[in-house]
């Protein structure tokens, strides 16, 4: 069936999440005519899992992360038979930010670096301070609660919210690395601790922050960017499924084929076109795009679309305290780090280094069902000990660099189809050696921190297999197109009117949460197009 | 009515009374296990377990009760372990359990919005010995 065509938009963006709702607010704040592509659709705040009575065992439904489990029609399935790690992630209006643990620290400056410093992978073709004001304008609009001054990392502004409050369970381990002499600091979060802009409320400390915020304190993009972006005139078409990438007879992006949710096939002609659907889609959408000019896949000259996929594995060290914590208080992630061993020690016998990073406790489903401890034994004994671990854990969570490797990939699976028929990834991932004595070195740190604090019993989990929140590196970032997949803007090499926000341009993914530097280097692109718009309007 | 009879025995030995709260079983929760996508996703996960109790099962008494479930959650990890977790999915989300809960512990019954927490405020005075460390992160040749 012929595709119904559409007015060519100045940009169009693949993928409203963390980093397609950031260029869109900056390009459509400078006057570009922008429109949005989404599979997902809008996620209703006031009618959150978290305002429900099974909001628990929601948890465990629409709400699971794995999208493999979740099985929502807009979801695709990912064939990981071939990865220890489940790659998770959310599809809608804010994509993963609906569901996640609002966490923004940022990559240091040495990690843009590693090969100059350390010898492994590659240098980032940009520093930590050409990204730096792009952070900062990106804390502004998300919206971070926290305190400037810690010592682990370069100065930045005041925050722009005083930091969410810590409650018992971090209180007591700040004081334990604060007695082993050890790095901690509040976490930089996208959690209003007061409210700010116009609608946005204070956090209620309820907990679940991954099911939804009616007071829309959670930073998800869809209550900060996209409420600025659709008011600068930006455009966003929700349930529409990217099936390719269309080029011109120049070899240059001309827009994108879509489908709608009855079945319908668009198409959308465009001047630019934005790649934001995470490490694993926009590596997805690259590799369908085949033509006989790219027969193996858009922008992949070097052979590189797919290669590289980093996680940050994640380890987990759990203490069980005899007193109690209320751990059930507060959002489950927003809390406190060390970052005492995050750089290259060779006493250790590894390169790059780990953050530590705590998160509160479950709800009593959650506690007792195990989620990330042993499940309370069913029996005459269940009820006692329920109540001796309900609101009395805390965990630290182990994040280690995570060097890139070409083997690790996404390739696509032509045997597995999404609800539209179209060929599905498949994920190819290892543990390398140094990864996993990172884990293993970050976790005896986390048994020793635990002890500190007084724990009575401390439960260890070197790898978390259901982590795999961070998805990265699939179309890295280089000046060499024999090396790189884009360039130093997220500029493809091959097609130059096409760019990719996402954390596919990564090069090497550090040891924290990535959403903050995503953000800013969307943020950095969409300025460069905003730059080049005279380039824009010749190509026009 | 024997497999309802059954169910109800079982859930009363896996989540059993507490104060002055009935078992799993005598608080009805049976009907809700067939209707847990769990359930579904495993069809004749329950029945299995159902299965595997020995005829007299309902005639001995609890501590035999529990052996017998004991060697079934062995023998057949998978079946029962959906039956775990269908049974504490319907025993965690009852508003008297839960009210239960509540009267030990701070925890409120009822979902977490829109009434959330109250915390104390962010102390600064905890800051006190990390601040005076002089900053320490890698410095990197522009």
């Amino acid at each position: 069936m012929a595709a119904i065509t559409r007015e060519p938009v100045d940009v169009l963006i693949v993928g409203a999440g963390a980093s397609g709702a950031a260029a869109a607010w900056r390009l459509s704040e400078a006057g570009l005519d922008v429109l949005c592509l989404e599979q997902g659709d809008w996620t209703d705040h006031a009618r959150a899992a978290s305002a429900e009575p099974d909001w628990e065992v929601r948890r465990d439904r629409e709400w699971n992360p794995y999208p493999n489990h979740r099985k929502l029609a807009v979801d695709y399935p990912i064939n990981d038979s071939d990865t220890p790690i489940l790659p998770l992630m959310y599809n809608g209006v804010g994509g993963s930010t609906l569901h996640w643990g609002c966490c923004f620290p940022r990559l240091h400056p040495s990690d843009f670096r590693v090969r100059t410093l350390d010898g492994v992978a590659d240098d980032w073709p940009l520093d930590y301070f050409e990204l730096e004001p792009y952070y900062e304008l990106n804390d502004r609009m998300m919206g971070i609660s926290g305190i400037a001054g810690d010592p682990a990392n370069p100065r930045r502004a005041p925050r722009p919210l005083p930091p969410i409050s810590l409650g018992r369970g971090a209180e007591r381990m700040a004081a334990a690395f604060d007695r082993l002499g050890w790095h901690w600091w509040p976490m930089d979060v996208a959690v209003n601790s007061r409210p700010y802009g116009d609608d946005r409320g204070a956090c209620n400390y309820c907990g679940p922050c991954d099911l939804g915020c009616p007071q829309r304190a959670r930073a998800s993009t869809d209550v900060t960017y996209w409420p600025a972006a659709l008011g600068n005139g930006a455009r966003l078409q929700t349930s529409a499924r990217v099936v390719e990438i269309t080029l011109d007879a120049r070899g240059r992006a001309s827009g994108a084929q879509w489908i709608d949710t009855a079945g319908n096939t668009w198409h959308q002609a465009a001047r630019v076109v934005i790649l934001a659907a995470n490490g694993v889609g926009t590596a997805r959408l690259l590799l369908l795009s085949t033509s006989r000019r790219f027969p193996d896949g858009l922008a992949n000259s070097s052979g590189l679309v797919g290669a590289n996929l980093m996680h940050h594995v994640t380890g987990m060290v759990t203490g069980i305290f005899d007193d109690d914590l209320e751990a059930y208080k507060g959002p489950f992630a927003a809390s406190i780090f060390s970052q005492e061993f995050y750089e290259t020690d060779a006493s250790r016998g590894t390169v790059r280094g780990l953050q530590l990073m705590q998160i509160r406790g479950d709800g009593p489903l959650g506690t007792a069902i195990g989620r990330y401890l042993p499940q309370i034994p069913w029996g005459a004994d269940h009820h006692e000990r329920l109540l001796a671990r309900l609101g009395r854990t805390a965990a630290l969570t182990v994040t280690t660099e995570d060097l890139p490797r070409p083997g690790n990939r996404v390739s696509l699976d032509p045997g597995l189809v999404d609800s539209s028929g179209l060929p599905c990834p498949a994920l190819h991932y290892e543990i390398d050696d140094n990864t996993w004595a990172l884990l293993g070195y970050g976790s005896e740190r986390g048994q020793e921190v635990f002890s500190e604090a007084g724990a009575a019993e401390i439960v260890t989990q070197r790898l978390v297999p259901g982590t795999g929140f961070h998805l990265l590196g699939t179309a890295k970032m280089g000046d060499d197109p024999a090396t790189s997949v884009v360039d130093r803007f997220g500029q493809a090499h091959d097609v130059p009117n096409l760019f990719v926000v996402d954390g596919s341009t990564f090069v090497t993914c550090g040891a924290v949460n990535p959403t903050s530097t995503i953000q800013a280097l969307a943020l950095r692109t969409a300025e460069h197009i905003v730059e080049g718009r005279r380039a824009l309007e010749a190509a026009a | 009515m024997r497999r309802r009879e059954l169910l109800d025995v079982v859930l009363d030995r896996l989540l059993p009374p507490v104060d002055e709260l009935g078992g799993a079983g005598a608080l009805g929760l049976a009907a809700s296990l067939d209707r847990d996508p769990l359930a579904d996703a495993a069809p004749g996960a329950l029945d299995e377990v159902l299965a595997a109790l020995p005829k007299d099962f309902l005639d001995r008494d609890g501590e035999d009760q529990d052996r017998s479930l004991q060697q079934i959650e062995t023998q057949q990890a998978e079946a029962f372990s959906i039956l775990i977790s269908v049974a504490y999915n319907a025993y965690y989300v009852d508003p008297r359990v839960l009210e239960r809960i509540e009267g030990r512990t701070a925890y409120k019954a009822g979902p977490p919005q829109p009434r959330g927490y109250e915390i104390e405020p962010f102390d600064e005075t905890l800051l006190a010995q990390i601040s005076r460390r002089e900053p320490f992160w890698r410095k990197v040749d522009p």
